[in-house]
Order: C-alpha cells, then sequence, then structure tokens
C-alpha cells in the first residue's frame, strides 16, 4: 500500500536532517526504520507531508565503547542491539529488551532512536536505559544537548525534544562490576507482542549490602516510570529474596497502570510484583565480582 | 430486550435458529446415573485470519461472459450464488479460484468483494479488484459463534455415560451466514464419539450486534467439544477415574448407529487412545508432576464430507473427468476442487495416479476454472479426499476400463487378468507379460478418438434420521483422534507454555501421511491459540478493537510446541483406498487437552475461553480463597 501526498527528502548528515525539519515545520517528520512511523502514516493517525529520511546518514548506527562509556548511534537497529558483543557484556539487559521486541524483520529495521523517541509508554528499551542513567546526544539547529534520559520524557509519545531536534546518539556509562542490571518483560505471547508490563531493575551492592538501586517499571503509567519508594526500600538491604519481594510490593503500589486490551489495572499491578523481583533476583545474579575494598 | 433492538419481527427475541433435539429419554438416563455433573461453559469469537485477504476481480467478457476471479474456498457455491443473485444461467458466469492463502471456513460463501466487483465492472466496462483489508477482513468475519455451554452428564460408578444435557446459546451476529447450520453441528457432532445412550440438545442461534460469525474449522464443534471434554475429565477425576480410561469405557466402536442416527462406519478411537497413553508415557507422567507442569487428555473427530449439499441438488458432490493426451502419457485431472493451500491438488494427483495406474508425475491438475472443470462442492466439511478422491480414482478406473481392451488384444490375454499398474499393464500373475500404458491409450485414442474417463461421487443414499435437522452431522465416514497436551503454568504470572503434543488420528488410511501430519500440526498450533490466546474484543457498541494481526492474537512461531503426530490403522470402506478426513478434526482434541493440561498444573479449571494469564490467576485466588475458608478450624463460636 503506497501512502499518498508525501514527500521524501534524503538527509546527507544530521544537520541537513535538521534543517529540513526546520524548513518544513509541522508537516515534516523524520523517519529512521520508519517501523511506527509508516504504521501511523498508513492508518492515518498521523499525516505528513515532508518525510526526512535518517537512514542514509553514515556513522549513527555504530555501538563504540570509548572510555568507559558506551555509546550507541541513534540509528542503531534493533537486532543489532540484541546481537551486540559489546551489549551483551557490557550491558545484557539492554540487548535482552531489544530481543523481546517485535519480530525479527521489525528488529532489522527499527532503531534505538526511534523507540526512544516514540516514547509509546510500553516501549521495551527507555525502562533499562532510564536504569542505566542514558544520557541522550541530541542535534538541532541551535546546537547540541546532553539530556539525561530521566528528563527526557513528558507523557504518552511526548519527549522534550524540539521540533527540528534529533537523537544522535545515546550514551552510557558501562555499570562497574559491582552492580547488575535486568529487564523483565510480560507479553502474551512470546513473539511480535507489546509489554503488558516492563520492570527495569539496577543494583550496586557494595560491602554484601545494597548500596543503590533503580527500579524503573514500563506500561503501567503515561510514561516509564521509576518507583522511588521500591527502589528506596532496597538501600542498606541485604540483596536476598525477602528485601527483593518486599521492593515488589511496594512497587506494585507505585505504578499506575490502566485497563486495556492486554490486561486490567489489576493484573498488571500484580505483573509489577513479580517482574519487580524477578528483575532484582536477575540483576543480583549478575554482579560480577565482589566488591572492591577502598584502599585509603 | 427492548423492541428497538429486535432484528426482525420473525425473529421473536432475536432468536434465528431453535434447536430442540432429544433422543432415548435423559430423564431415565440420569435417574440410571450413580453421578451426575453439570458445569457452564464460555467460548470465544475466533476469526479464521487466513494470511491471505479476501480479493475479487471481476471483467465482462465480450460475449456478456461474466468472469470473476476470487479467492474462495466454494467455487461452486459461489457460481450457483452469483447466478441467483445476478438472475442469469450459472452458463453465463465463469468462476476462476487461483491459489487461495488459506481459508478455514472464512472464504466458504460468496463475499461481498465477488458482488461488488462484478457490478463495478459491469458499470464500467473495465476489470474490477475488490480486496479486503486486514480490518474488513476482521468485519466481515464468519469466524467462530461465541457459545455459552451448558453441559450435565450422568455416569455409573465406572464412568459409563448414561444421559447427557445440553444447553447452548450461540452468539451469531447480525446475519445468519452458515450460522443455522452451526447451531445444528453443535449439538449433532458431540454423539459421535462416545457412546450416548440419551441425549437432549437445547440450542439457541441468536443475533446480536455483531459481525455475522459462520462456518470455522471444525464448524460449530470445537467450543461444545472443550465443554465436553472438560467436563468428562472433571467427572472422571471426581470418581478416581483415570481420564483416558472413562474415554476407553465410553469410546464409540466401529460400525455403530448413534443415537441421534448418525452411521459410523469406520472407527479406531480406542486404538488412539491407547496410542496416545504409550506415546507420551501417560502412565509415568499423570498426576506424578511437578505444581506448575500438567498433562492433559481430549478428543475429538469429524465428519469426512457434509452428507448433504448446503442447497437442495441433485449434483453428485464430487465430479472429475480425467483426459488423456493423444500420446497416452499424461493425465489432465479436471475437478473444480479448490486447494486452499490444504494440499488436494496432491492427495488428489496420486488418488488418479492409483486409479489410473501411471506415476504420479504423468498427473496434470486443473481445478481452479469452471469453463475446464465440473463441480466439486469445494473445500469444506473436510470433503475433498473422501469425495473427490472417490471421483478421481472412479474417472481414472473408467479410463482404464476403456483401454484394458486394447491391451488384452495386444497381449492376448483376457481383459480381465490385466492391471494397469505403474505405467504398465500386464497380467495379474505374470509379471513378464505387459505393454506401456500409453501405448495401449494410443490405441484407444487412434480408434475412437479422445480418451476420457469420467467419475463422480455421492454420499449414500437416505443418510441420517428423519427429525428436524437430522441432516446436519450424516457423513460417508467420520474421523476419530486424541490428544495429549504437556503444558508449564508460571504460577506467579499466569503464563501458559504449551510444551508438548501427541496427538494420534484415524483419518482411515492416509493417502499421503506428510500431509496429514502437516494439518495435524496446523490444528494444534491453530486450536492451541483459540485456547489461551485468541479472542475478538468488542467494545459496548458492538465495534471490534483489535482487527488487526498485532492485537488479535495468533500463535506465532515462537509459540508453538513440540509436536508428535501419529496415525493408526484404520480402512473406511467407503473412502478412496480407505482414507477419511483429518483437516478439520484435528483440531477438535487440542481445547480439552490444553485445558485439562492447565488445570493439571495449576489445580484450577479455567471453563472460559480463552484461558489467559489473567483468568488462570483469578481462579487461582479464588481458590486460595476457598481453601483457606474450608481449612479453618470450626469453632462455632462467630
Ligand atoms: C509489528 C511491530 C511490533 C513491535 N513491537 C515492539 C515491541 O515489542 N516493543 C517496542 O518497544 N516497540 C515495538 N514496536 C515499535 C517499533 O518497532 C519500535 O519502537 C522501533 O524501535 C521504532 O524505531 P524506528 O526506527 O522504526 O522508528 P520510526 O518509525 O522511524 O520513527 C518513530 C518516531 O521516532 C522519530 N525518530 C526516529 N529516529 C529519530 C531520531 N534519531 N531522533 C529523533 N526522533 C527520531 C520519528 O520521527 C518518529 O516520530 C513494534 C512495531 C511493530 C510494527
Amino acid at each position: 500500500m503506497k501512502i499518498p501526498g508525501i514527500k521524501l527528502h534524503n538527509a546527507a548528515d544530521l544537520a541537513n536532517a535538521c534543517s529540513l525539519l526546520e524548513k518544513y515545520g509541522e508537516s515534516a517528520k523524520a523517519l529512521a526504520g520508519g517501523t511506527d512511523l509508516v504504521v501511523d502514516l498508513k492508518q492515518k493517525r498521523a499525516v505528513f507531508e515532508h518525510i526526512v529520511v535518517l537512514g542514509g546518514i553514515a556513522g549513527l548506527d555504530e555501538i563504540k565503547l570509548r572510555k568507559g562509556i558506551l555509546q550507541i548511534g541513534a540509528l542503531t537497529s534493533l537486532a543489532s542491539l540484541a546481537e551486540s558483543r559489546i551489549i551483551k557484556k557490557h550491558l545484557p539487559a539492554l540487548s535482552d529488551a531489544a530481543s523481546t521486541m517485535a519480530t525479527p524483520q521489525v528488529r532489522n529495521m527499527g532503531t534505538i532512536g526511534g523507540n526512544v523517541a516514540m516514547a509509546v509508554p510500553s516501549a521495551d528499551l527507555p525502562p533499562t536505559l532510564i536504569a542505566a542513567n542514558a544520557r541522550i546526544i541530541t542535534d538541532s539547529p541551535t546546537g547540541s544537548r546532553i539530556i539525561p534520559i530521566r528528563e527526557f520524557f513528558t507523557g504518552p509519545r511526548k519527549t522534550v525534544l524540539g521540533a527540528a531536534e534529533l537523537i544522535r546518539e545515546i550514551e552510557i556509562d558501562v555499570p562497574p562490576a559491582n552492580s547488575g542490571l535486568s529487564y523483565k518483560k510480560f507479553q502474551l505471547r512470546n513473539s511480535a507482542a507489546l509489554a503488558v508490563v516492563g520492570v527495569a531493575a539496577s543494583l550496586v551492592v557494595e560491602d554484601g549490602k545494597i548500596s543503590d538501586a533503580c527500579i524503573v517499571l514500563g506500561a503501567v503509567a503515561p510514561t516509564p516510570l521509576i518507583a522511588v519508594k521500591a527502589s528506596r526500600s532496597l538501600i542498606g538491604a541485604k540483596p536476598d529474596f525477602e528485601a527483593f519481594a518486599n521492593a515488589g510490593k511496594i512497587a506494585c503500589e507505585e505504578g499506575k497502570p490502566i485497563s486495556d486490551i492486554r490486561g486490567s489495572k489489576e493484573f498488571r499491578c500484580r505483573l509489577i510484583g513479580v517482574l519487580t523481583r524477578r528483575a532484582l533476583e536477575e540483576a543480583n545474579g549478575r554482579i560480577r565480582t565482589a566488591p572492591k575494598r577502598r584502599k585509603n | 430486550m427492548s423492541e428497538k433492538f429486535l432484528r426482525d419481527e420473525k425473529y421473536k427475541n432475536n432468536i434465528n435458529t431453535r434447536v430442540d433435539h432429544h433422543f432415548g429419554d435423559i430423564e431415565k438416563g440420569f435417574k440410571e446415573a450413580d453421578y451426575t455433573r453439570e458445569e457452564t461453559f464460555i467460548g470465544n469469537h475466533v476469526y479464521q485470519a487466513p494470511m491471505e485477504p479476501h480479493a475479487s476481480i471481476a471483467n465482462i467478457e465480450g460475449d456478456g461472459t461474466i468472469l470473476l476471479y476470487s479467492s474462495t474456498q466454494v467455487p461452486h457455491y459461489l457460481h450457483y450464488q452469483l447466478a441467483r443473485v445476478f438472475e442469469r444461467p450459472l452458463g453465463t458466469i465463469r468462476v476462476v479460484r487461483p491459489h487461495v492463502g488459506g481459508g478455514f471456513g472464512g472464504k466458504a460463501e460468496a463475499a461481498p468483494t465477488d458482488y461488488i466487483s462484478i457490478c463495478l465492472a459491469m458499470k464500467t466496462g473495465k476489470p474490477v479488484m475488490v480486496q479486503y483489508s486486514r480490518k474488513d477482513m476482521f468485519e466481515h468475519f464468519r469466524g467462530r459463534h461465541k457459545q455459552y455451554i451448558t453441559y450435565k452428564i450422568g455416569v455409573k460408578k465406572d464412568g459409563r455415560i448414561t444421559a447427557v444435557k445440553s444447553t447452548i446459546y450461540l452468539d451469531g451476529g447480525a446475519y445468519s451466514s452458515f450460522g443455522v447450520i452451526s447451531a445444528y453441528y453443535a449439538g449433532s457432532m458431540l454423539a459421535t464419539l462416545y457412546k450416548i445412550p440419551n441425549y437432549k440438545y437445547d440450542g439457541y442461534r441468536l443475533y446480536t450486534n455483531k459481525p455475522a460469525c459462520g462456518a470455522m474449522r471444525g464448524h460449530g464443534c470445537p467450543q461444545p467439544r472443550f465443554a465436553f471434554e472438560s467436563l468428562l475429565t472433571m467427572i472422571a477425576e471426581d470418581l478416581g477415574i483415570d481420564p483416558i480410561k472413562i474415554r476407553e469405557i465410553n469410546a464409540m466402536d466401529p460400525n455403530t448407529r448413534t443415537v441421534n442416527d448418525l452411521d459410523i462406519r469406520s472407527c479406531e478411537l480406542k486404538a488412539t487412545l491407547t496410542a496416545v497413553r504409550k506415546k507420551s508415557e501417560w502412565n509415568r507422567k499423570y498426576g506424578k508432576l511437578k505444581p506448575g507442569h500438567g498433562i492433559g487428555i481430549g478428543c475429538g473427530g469429524f465428519v469426512s464430507g457434509a452428507g448433504y449439499p448446503i442447497y437442495r441438488s441433485k449434483f453428485p458432490h464430487s465430479n472429475a473427468i480425467i483426459r488423456i493426451t493423444e500420446d497416452g502419457h499424461a493425465a489432465i485431472v479436471e475437478i473444480a476442487a479448490a486447494e486452499i493451500g490444504q494440499g488436494s491438488e496432491t492427495v488428489l494427483a496420486q488418488m488418479a495416479a492409483e486409479g489410473l495406474g501411471i506415476p504420479l508425475e504423468r498427473i496434470r491438475m486443473k481445478s481452479w476454472d469452471s469453463d475446464i472443470s465440473p463441480i466439486d462442492l469445494g473445500a469444506y466439511s473436510s470433503r475433498i479426499t473422501l469425495m473427490g478422491g472417490n471421483a478421481v480414482s472412479r474417472a481414472g478406473r473408467d479410463v482404464v476400463e476403456k483401454i484394458l481392451p486394447y491391451a488384452a488384444k495386444e497381449l492376448e490375454i483376457s481383459a480381465e487378468d490385466l492391471v494397469a499398474e505403474n505405467g504398465v499393464i500386464r497380467h495379474k500373475s505374470d509379471k513378464k507379460k505387459f505393454m506401456a500404458w500409453s501405448e495401449a491409450a494410443r490405441m484407444y485414442f487412434s480408434e475412437n478418438g479422445p480418451l476420457v474417463g469420467t467419475g463422480s461421487y455421492s454420499p449414500p443414499e437416505g443418510l441420517g434420521g428423519t427429525y428436524k435437522g437430522a441432516p446436519v452431522g450424516t457423513s460417508p465416514a467420520y474421523s476419530f483422534g486424541a490428544s495429549v497436551c504437556e503444558v508449564s503454568v508460571d504460577l506467579e504470572t499466569g503464563k501458559v507454555s504449551i510444551e508438548k503434543f501427541t496427538d494420534y488420528h484415524d483419518c482411515g488410511t492416509p493417502i499421503n501421511p506428510m500431509a496429514v501430519h502437516g494439518q495435524v500440526e496446523g490444528a494444534i498450533v491453530m486450536g492451541a491459540g483459540e485456547t489461551i490466546m485468541e479472542d475478538t474484543v468488542f467494545d459496548d457498541h458492538g465495534r471490534i478493537v483489535n482487527p488487526n494481526l498485532h492485537e488479535y492474537l495468533v500463535m506465532t512461531s515462537k509459540d508453538v510446541p513440540e509436536i508428535f503426530s501419529g496415525l493408526v490403522d484404520s480402512y473406511e470402506p467407503e473412502g478412496p483406498f480407505g482414507a477419511k478426513e483429518v483437516g478439520e478434526g484435528a483440531t477438535l482434541p487440542v481445547l480439552g487437552a490444553i485445558a485439562h493440561a492447565i488445570a493439571n498444573a495449576t489445580g484450577v479449571w479455567v471453563k472460559e475461553l480463552p484461558i489467559t494469564p489473567e483468568k488462570i490467576l483469578k481462579a487461582l485466588d479464588e481458590k486460595r480463597k476457598k481453601d483457606e475458608k474450608t481449612s479453618k478450624p470450626k469453632c462455632g463460636c462467630d
């Protein structure tokens, strides 16, 4: 099915893409993998006259590790994220999240930039990126900026991005060895299904006690939601079943799910508890070394 | 119900079909019972969701003939319907059925795409194509009726069934479609599997403000079968009888007339039960698995072709012409049997080859054009292998009859002592005396002109009883099958993983075992989807909430269990070379087997389809509450 009445503009580089977006204003939209945008255009949920194609821009689909920082280009495909050796080694939760998404075909086309920019409440990558404290690096005609991902999402399908602002890359500090991160998703079938609930959880353990924790809930609020109280409940606790189950219980109360075709509010609340505990357990299992003693 | 929602004065209370069947005497039957149990089950609106959308291309030819290409599974019924609607002779319409990308019952009647494309072609004088979007397909629907089913079963202490009472309300949507027949099937087919001496069925098909429901794989029967199998297992477990055993005790025997006057010929249900018990290692597993792991049994079966056509007609149900090329090499098999992905071309070619006595690779099928091939009623009611197979093998034998005299003369052997086999005609016992099949065929042609054989098939006359609705459920033959399912259930989230299926089917003598296993595997995947995830969801105004393949969940390859499909020895005298059906029958055991496996894993029965994680958790909660109540010490002080 062809989409009538659109003009495609192949952007030479990101600066060019931004200026095209600026030039055409509200009637323009950037297209990365197109797995969200094309569906919206076909279903007439979105109408744009000018489509700025990012796909031809070189160098934006790379995953690099530099000076302890993971740099993921905005055009990196979900399939690359799922398979990347660097990601699997340093942030396995992110490749886990990517591999639960959609179908092989969609994973080959869809990008990390598109998933984040689209800001769908059930999107699978944001919870993990938030728990990992990612930074979003953007370009726009007025310059570049670094946005902590915690400040990025403002509502369903809404972000702080300006109209002519595009994501260049996503940066994540490689988590220290005494930390672990996990993403757990509940879906109604094993492929091609959106999250009913997704939970990312990170843990830092020092001297046998949790020194930092971050639990992020997906698909249960207008934006990915940090379960602040549940996260806080873990600080100072021993990383064990009891603490994790307790955090799960608290997280249940923090979620604000709605009922829809994928599940009722009550069902989602329950899943939050179970998935939170399981994510924490897996995160704990991923802690590689015994915490180092600080030498003074 | 408020008057303004009444669809039609003709249908009081919007009841479009009322079935009132009583065979034997259920009152007496329940009196004889040592144990009875009654339960209510609710089905779901399952949609066929074939990959290919409905599509039609129409053109008005130079001579005024209507030419219609249609993605249909019933070219003849479509043809007949077009003739009626456009009020012109059938012979002035040509229907072409290209390869069809799946039907499952959703393309078993003339669709609006057919009529609209023809009307527009007439208006414009140009070829016109009309194709459904995915959403259109859901709105056209013709999927399963959602059935509200109450069964009461009475049994003796040893598990023998004494009576069954069935009350079913079928939510049929806004039009009849096949619904009248669905309402009858929902009752009649229950009686083929087990010996039921007393049986009452009250069926009500209701008009509602939803898209019309129709025929879908297993037509009307999978939901009642799910309910019945579940209740039979509950009863077995209540009485401490092994659930496979209770089925063996009640299993249908060959050459039996059922309580509702259906004639069963071949029947190897018991053999399928014995085989699944062994292959699945039932005895080692049933009752011995860890919590969260379960095993379950279900049985099913179906007609091998409906005994009567859907409109009054005396035409044989399947008709074939075989034309041999002048050189005697190839056989062109003409029969308008709809290949919709099920593989009917393959088995028909095999059976034609067998009838002719030439190798399969010399057969060419011509099944798609009403100008070329005589009618076959279509790909529905699991009928083509048995009926089409009889027609083509008879046409093949007709050809052989014609050429044998030429071989007899040439070989100087009497025609009775000759057989046609694998491209030669030879002496029955002396293999050294033979000639090429093609040579004999050429001799015939040289003397008489075209070498053509014909064959046709109609079910035996007078099938079924004389009561109202008796024709529905009649068939020349019935299939039987038993499935064992193994699942694991995440008791915290309710998520079900269907891990393994072991299935044995009685399809008579298989013409093509690979095709049989393909049907079984497909049926298991499809049946599993409708048991645990598929449902068309409606809002308060009857609009579909999920008319797309993202939110209407069918199983993906990642959800598919390990499947073993086995066959039992069986021979059906009414079938070609002993064959009967597999396509629809294989779906029927699936739902009950999964429901039982889930109950076995969790300790709770979910009686409403689909059995979703959410429903499982709810049932577990209810059980927990009940257990707590009953385990509280009674002190009588509060
Ligand atoms: C069948 C199917 C299944 C799916 N399953 C899942 C799933 O399980 N989980 C999930 O999370 N998602 C899922 N999705 C959604 C989608 O595939 C992902 O969100 C994907 O990552 C989107 O990336 P894209 O490159 O295709 O985005 P596009 O469609 O190209 O763009 C989406 C939006 O992001 C904007 N955008 C793209 N790149 C940038 C950039 N660099 N800077 C700023 N804005 C940008 C676009 O302008 C547009 O508004 C599914 C989609 C389909 C069709």
